[in-house]
């Protein structure tokens, strides 16, 4: 038997070894691969994760994120099925006498069942799935959620999930597993969103009209991520429907969108396009108020799908958030991101995903005035070449293997004045430049029916470059008087420093049973760009700096093991996990650190090591009129920077011991969907005075501590009820109301917490007292949607 | 700059927020030395205050009677006598036994020794440079508040700006001679993004037609412009959520005493706003 003599050659040698064995043995096989695109009946969207199993000889491949799969069996007659949540479930029956291309479209259970039971993930995913600390986001629930200005937001559902802290309401910034918010990277269509939000964070920059997938990783990440320490949210857009033209549009309280889409070619080629802007800005102008504030953006993206063989896409996002104070202080910033992508098969098994990827981020601020006017701008781009390769050698190793080229270049401040008698000169900060090589491999291996492996290794070869000058000082730490002993200067392209790190990947899954599954994983991350913020909550006005001479590359090491189950016929599902992360070389700043403009930054750079530990645990109910999920997470996070707290560890911003998340949505009748979310956390660490002085006229606040203090617990509930009217089902045109109630118990969640002078008439009484600035009582909002 | 956006992102929070004042328990801190000195180029008697820090939800002043303050400096050393004068209010206050003036370019020690600890800094009077001229404009933006009050006039200051040295100011304002003391604003400059010459340099303070509008202009060192950009961080402070964490500012002083020695060449002018 020699299919038995096979198997038992691949539980003997694991690893590398082994595939180029069975690479061998297939060929001397009458192999066959089948191998095709699954698609979405109605639109002609490719489908990401869907299973395709071959259930005579127990094997299954899912398809990648580009809706594609393979999977390689002896010749013969099989019955495959195609199975996606969500989706009618197909058996087929197929013929296997020679490699065969099968496109798969499946149907949207909404259209098939008179019960709509829809979740994102494939049943007991959450068991079976090698994937361990990764977040599927689900995109039915978030249009269901409630919001706080009736805005679906991806952002804000990423929140809630186990491990993940909001950085604080109204913000768009999340901290994962005790690292902070610029260690996460944020990828729409696999370009990178350096901020994500609108409005400083009240909604983020993802529309959710437009996406298609999105998953976060928190640990066990593959191989073919890298660049940041703590997480991965993986953003994929929709294509465009090819097979006929539709759109859709809202009116929210905040603001409005419009999308269309349709074929260009039927079937071959297709365009989608959705674009979003806000209006506070026109009521302003009509109630006489010379503020103004707004924010808009598009996202367009074209496909070519000649073949199997090849397909091209090509994606843009663009946004912008402009505010302008009494038309004297103006300031701006947005994202820009373009990707090129083209899809090639070399072989049935082997394809490959190239990808060009240009982003832009950049912010101003003006001010006009004749004497004091100035404006000031800051710019980073980002140039990359990425080559992935997704080998599926056999049903039991997918290889993934792939190079990485990213070329940045940082404006951090370019100073000018606006008016020919401003007091002010030009001038500018030293631009940087880096370049960032990856090579990857991973391998996905079912070494048996129970025990699943991913093993990967990243290499990080990372180069800060020129043209630039270095300042060496007599003492680096030295932020008073900065003593610089000599420039050195470097050439274009000419390396000033280079850091090489080598990034091991490893996650296994063990099925105890049908039921249960325990996971472990160990992930080493590498970080090459820091975030020049001392404030807890990033900015869009926070530059980025390569690794430098001064700045090392952050590392993070983490093990997280976890414990799955799933009850009641996958109905209920439990998810817990543990983990650890030990990071080093965390970037932090100097006591009053100066990071806006300064000619030496250098010297107020602090790294230093940080350690989190929790556990994180969800149980969710995916199936049935009533669905939803609790999410509690215990954590620590704490910091210890030479330099800073007089050396002594502290809780870092992102620390926060207890948190939990509920999201309960019940589907009363076709015409009407309640919704309802709960949130819980700990208040977060703030530095407080514990003194005052008299100093000339002034009144400084004394302090004795770092994050010594929390501010008081944050917690919220949320309702909202959808009504899709029954007329909807004989019309062209689909209405959908959105009704919500934001904070509902109208909780004053403390924003943050500052001292200040008790003052009469602009003169300080000598007396102090705390000040809580809190944001959102409670908010109704309604929003009206259709589509066509 | 960084106030600036700090300052303007408390005001954007608090429109779309609102404020509570509200009361915490933050305990005890142990009282920390406060010195504040202040040496200029004007021949008279200089002053040096020295205090304790007191506890957050406390009012006024702990004053040091006892300490021991000499100024060091051109060669001469300068003794200071507790309130000379003996009245209530000058308590903490201490005075130099003569007049003198600091010269341009000297080093000045000041040792304050309390309890058998001293605590000292070092810093150097730096040249400053001289108003040109004044004059006052009807202001292009003002708050509806200063409107109303009749405070439309800012004042115009004209004056060379040295390219080669690095320098800095502090800049005071006064109302008919008085001190406009806002109890979080600090006027301070670093040369760096300054042309050759502040022309018609706006005065961030309003005044009313027919007051005495005066400015000072002292010259800084460095580590005093830190200082001040420090202290107006920490009295604009957002709690750290977008700005930087609350620190203490920093200074020269030895043994982590909290205040400031500072040395400045003043220049001064005023003008009557009749226009």
């Amino acid at each position: 038997m020699p299919f038995r003599i096979f198997v038992y050659a691949k539980f003997i040698t694991l690893g590398i070894f082994s595939l180029s064995l069975s690479s061998v043995v297939s060929a001397q096989q009458d192999k066959t691969t089948l191998n095709g695109y699954v698609r979405d009946a109605a639109t002609g969207e490719e489908l990401i994760g869907v299973t395709i199993y071959l259930p005579e000889i127990q094997k299954g491949v899912t398809t990648n994120v580009y809706g594609f799969y393979s999977i390689t069996v002896p010749a013969g007659k099989y019955i495959v099925s195609f199975s996606y949540v969500g989706y009618t479930k197909v058996e087929q029956d197929i013929d296997l006498t020679a490699n065969t291309e099968l496109n798969f479209d499946l149907k949207s259970a909404i259209e098939t069942m008179d019960e709509v039971v829809i979740t994102a993930e494939a049943e007991d995913a959450n068991v079976t799935d090698l994937e361990i600390s990764t977040e599927k986001i689900d995109l039915v629930a978030l249009k269901n959620m409630p919001s706080v200005f009736g805005e679906p937001d991806l952002i804000k559902m990423v929140q809630m999930m186990p491990g993940v802290i909001t950085a604080g309401e109204g913000t768009s910034s999340y901290f994962v597993r005790g690292g902070s918010a610029d260690q996460n990277l944020i990828l729409i269509d696999e370009a990178p969103i350096y901020d994500p939000s609108h409005l400083f964070g009240y909604i983020s920059v993802f529309n959710s009209d437009v996406i298609k997938d999105s998953k976060l990783y928190k640990g066990g990440i593959p191989a073919q991520y890298g660049g940041r320490l703590s997480s991965i949210l993986d953003v994929r857009t929709k294509d465009g429907n090819n097979k006929k033209y539709g759109g859709s549009a809202s009116i929210g309280t905040l603001a409005s969108k419009a999308t269309i889409e349709g074929p260009i070619i039927k079937d071959k080629a297709s365009f989608i396009l959705s674009a979003r802007r806000s209006y506070a800005d026109l009521f302003l102008k009509m109630s006489g108020n010379s503020n103004s504030v707004y924010f808009y953006d598009v996202n367009a993206k074209v496909n070519w799908k000649p073949s199997n063989k090849d397909r091209f896409y090509a994606a843009a996002y663009f946004g912008r958030d402009a505010f302008n104070i009494d038309g004297v202080f103006g300031f701006d910033w947005g994202n820009a991101t373009g990707t090129f992508r083209w899809n090639h098969l070399f072989s049935e098994k082997l394809f490959s995903n190239t990808t060009f990827i240009a982003s832009q981020f950049d912010y101003g601020l003006e001010l006009s005035d004749p004497a004091l006017g100035f404006k000031w701008t800051s710019v980073i781009n980002e140039l990359s070449f990425k080559q992935h390769f997704n080998w599926f050698i056999s049903p039991k190793n997918e290889l993934d293997f792939g190079y990485n080229f990213v070329y940045r270049r940082f404006e951090p401040a370019n100073f000018n004045p606006t008016s020919e008698s401003s007091i002010f000169t030009s001038t500018e900060l030293q631009k940087l430049y880096a370049l960032d090589h990856s090579l990857y491999v991973g391998n996905k291996q079912t070494v048996s029916s129970k025990l699943s492996l991913i093993y990967g290794l990243r290499l990080s070869i990372f180069q800060n470059v020129g043209p630039g000058d270095v300042k060496i000082y007599d003492d680096p730490q030295n932020n008073i008087r900065p003593t610089v002993i000599r420039v050195d200067t470097y050439d274009n392209f000419e390396s000033i420093i280079n850091y090489i790190n080598l990034e091991p990947r490893f996650s296994a899954r063990y099925l105890i049973n049908d039921l249960s599954s325990v996971k472990a994983s160990y992930n080493r991350m590498v970080q090459n760009v820091h975030l020049i913020s001392s404030g807890t909550v990033p900015l869009p006005f926070n530059t980025w700096n390569p690794s430098s001479t001064y700045l090392k590359p952050q590392i993070a090491d983490q093990v997280a093991v976890g414990y799955f189950r799933n009850f009641k016929d996958n109905m209920y599902s439990l998810s817990s996990e543990v983990f650890y992360k030990k990071m080093q070389n965390v970037t932090d700043f100097a006591d009053n650190a100066d990071v806006f403009f300064n000619e030496d930054l250098a010297t107020e750079f602090r790294q230093g090591d940080s350690e989190a530990y929790g556990l994180e645990l969800q149980f969710k109910k995916t199936r049935g009129r009533f669905t939803g999920f609790v999410n509690y997470t215990w954590s620590k996070s704490t910091r210890l920077i030479p330099g800073v707290n007089l050396g002594n560890p502290f809780p870092s911003n992102f620390d926060r011991r207890n948190a939990f998340n509920i999201l309960a949505s019940y589907l009363l009748s076709e015409r009407w969907n309640f919704s309802s979310t709960f949130t819980y956390s700990t208040g977060r660490p703030i530095t407080l005075p514990t003194g005052q002085y008299e100093y000339q006229f002034y009144r400084p606040s004394y302090i004795s501590e770092r994050n010594g203090y929390l501010l008081p617990a944050y917690h919220r509930l949320d309702f909202s009820a959808v009504l899709t009217p029954l007329k909807n089902k004989n019309r062209h045109i689909q209405t959908k109301w959105v009704f919500a109630i934001y904070n509902a118990y109208n909780r004053q969640n403390p924003f943050t917490l500052h001292a200040r002078d008790i003052e009469v008439d602009d003169v300080s009484t000598g007396q102090k007292e705390f000040v809580m600035i809190y944001l959102f009582p409670i908010v109704p909002s309604v929003t009206f949607n259709l589509s066509f | 700059m960084s106030k600036n956006i700090y300052i303007l992102l408390i005001v954007l929070a608090s429109s779309f927020g609102c404020e509570k004042v509200v009361e915490i328990d933050i305990g005890q801190s142990i009282p920390q030395i406060v010195i504040e000195g202040l040496l200029t180029d004007r021949d008279t008697t200089h002053f040096v205050k020295v205090s304790r820090s007191i506890q957050f939800y406390e009012i006024g002043l702990a004053p040091v009677t006892d300490a021991i303050i000499t100024v060091n400096g051109d060669g001469e050393t300068y003794n200071y006598t507790h309130n000379p004068m003996a009245i209530d209010s000058m308590n903490g206050y201490y005075f130099s036994d003569l007049e003198y003036a600091g010269k341009i370019g000297a080093d000045y020690l000041l040792s304050v020794d309390v309890a058998g600890v001293n605590y000292s800094a070092t810093d150097t009077m730096h040249f400053v440079t001289p108003i040109d001229s004044l004059s006052f404009s009807i202001a292009a933006h003002m708050s509806e508040e200063d409107e109303q009050d009749g405070k439309i006039y800012q004042l115009l200051l004209y004056a060379a700006e040295p390219q080669d040295t690095e320098d800095f100011y502090q800049f005071q304002f006064y109302r008919d001679s008085n001190l406009i003391a806002y109890p979080d604003n600090i006027y301070v400059f670093s040369d760096v993004a300054l042309g050759s010459s502040l022309n018609g340099l706006p005065s961030p303070v309003l005044f009313r037609k027919g007051e005495m509008a005066g400015v000072r202009i002292f010259s800084i060192s460095r580590e005093q412009y830190i200082f001040y950009t420090d202290l107006a961080n920490l009295l604009n402070t957002d709690g750290g959520m977008f700005s930087p964490p609350p620190a203490n500012p920093r200074n020269t002083f030895s043994n982590e005493a909290l205040g400031l020695w500072q040395v400045s060449a003043i220049s001064e002018d005023s003008i009557r706003i009749d226009p």
